[in-house]
């Protein structure tokens, strides 16, 4: 390749900011615009769903520093899979589905590694000293009860349940069936409702 | 209060859907520039441009055309592009260019088409000077799938 004419950009990384997008654009516009290599709707978008996507990659992969990795993982995905966005998904959902598949890699992969269990799998998250104790405590609670289920069972409740993705959704993220998302989510939240009795 | 089984486990779950993780604030920033930053595979199109040495020939990726033709129907008022397709010929060289754009409410289409078109065509002869493409194979396609009044 020779020369580029004055003014093209190449590779150019910007500030990571807002992009003043706030939330009066819909997601599939910012879908659209990043394809377009717009960085600030990228950013705008990652806003909106990163805290989620974490929320699920963490729970998925058990662990901050994995679920750092994933979540790094899934945001390159996504910046260079955007121009193949064909919006047949909705953006959140065809951004968990990333989510989903990279968490599913780092888990088979961290599987292969060594290491203590993870105490540390509920971080101290920021609270304000007036949020409800017991909420906290349920967080906990959840996440440990989340621990027994299969991956998959896993996968399927908290997509739902947190998530809010419809059975259709999920069933296309698992490349699985709406029957079977509609049976593993009937037994996750049995065996979930059974780890959570000690509260009261 | 006792709670039965059931409202505990739906009291959790509210409480972790309200849950954000202290981890993200501390990942978001890396992230993102990791992401923005990564490689973008894309077709090269071939510029020529005539210079005080004598005449430069370069090629331009595909990405940053697209990314260079948005930032300049962004500027164009009433006008948010959709979608930007460039297709080149066996000689890398731009030989169509499709810009879909969102139209605000109530304005006329036509000149806002002439507009994009002349904002497209003037780009390309900056940026891909002589091999830059005529004026009638930049194809603007008008799409209304949704009603603005204000910003775009």
């Amino acid at each position: 390749m020779a020369r580029l004419p004055p003014g093209a950009i190449v590779g150019q990384v910007e500030a990571v900011g807002d992009g003043g997008y706030a939330g009066a654009v819909s997601d599939l516009s910012l879908a659209r615009r990043a394809a377009l290599r717009d960085r600030a709707a990228f950013t705008a978008l990652v806003d909106r769903h990163g805290p989620a996507m974490y929320r699920y990659v963490l729970r998925m992969v058990q662990d901050p520093e994995v679920a750092a990795d994933c979540l790094q993982d899934t945001l390159v995905a996504a910046w260079t899979g955007f121009p193949g966005f064909r919006g047949e998904s909705a953006p959140r959902t065809w951004l968990f589905g990333i989510a989903t598949r990279q968490a599913y890699r780092h888990r088979s992969h961290a599987a292969r590694l060594p290491g203590p269990l993870p105490d540390d799998l509920v971080e101290s998250a920021s609270h304000a000293p007036d949020q409800d104790a017991v909420d906290t405590a349920l967080v906990e609670a959840l996440d440990i009860a989340l621990l027994g289920l299969p991956p998959l069972q896993r996968s399927c409740w908290l997509l739902r349940e947190v998530e809010g993705l419809h059975y259709a959704e999920i069933a296309d993220i698992l490349g699985t069936t709406h029957d079977a998302v509609r049976g593993m989510l009937h037994r996750a939240r049995a065996t979930l409702a059974e780890r959570m009795k000690g509260w009261r | 209060m006792a709670m039965n089984d059931d409202a505990v486990l739906d009291r959790a779950t509210q409480a972790l859907r309200r849950h954000t993780d202290q981890g993200w604030t501390l990942v978001r920033e890396n992230a993102l520039l990791k992401a923005l930053s990564a490689f973008r595979p894309s077709a090269p199109v071939r510029g020529r441009s005539a210079t005080p040495t004598g005449v430069v020939e370069y090629f331009v990726a595909s990405d940053v055309l697209v990314t260079t033709l948005r930032e300049a129907v962004v500027a164009v008022p009433s006008a948010s592009p959709l979608t930007i397709t460039c297709s080149t010929d066996d000689h890398d060289r731009l030989a169509t260019v499709t810009i879909e754009v969102l139209a605000a409410f109530d304005v006329p289409l036509l000149p806002l088409a002439s507009a994009v078109r002349r904002v497209a065509t003037s780009h390309l002869a900056t940026v891909l000077g002589d091999l830059a493409p005529e004026a009638d194979a930049v194809t603007v396609d008008i799409a209304i799938t949704d009603v603005a009044d204000g910003h775009l």
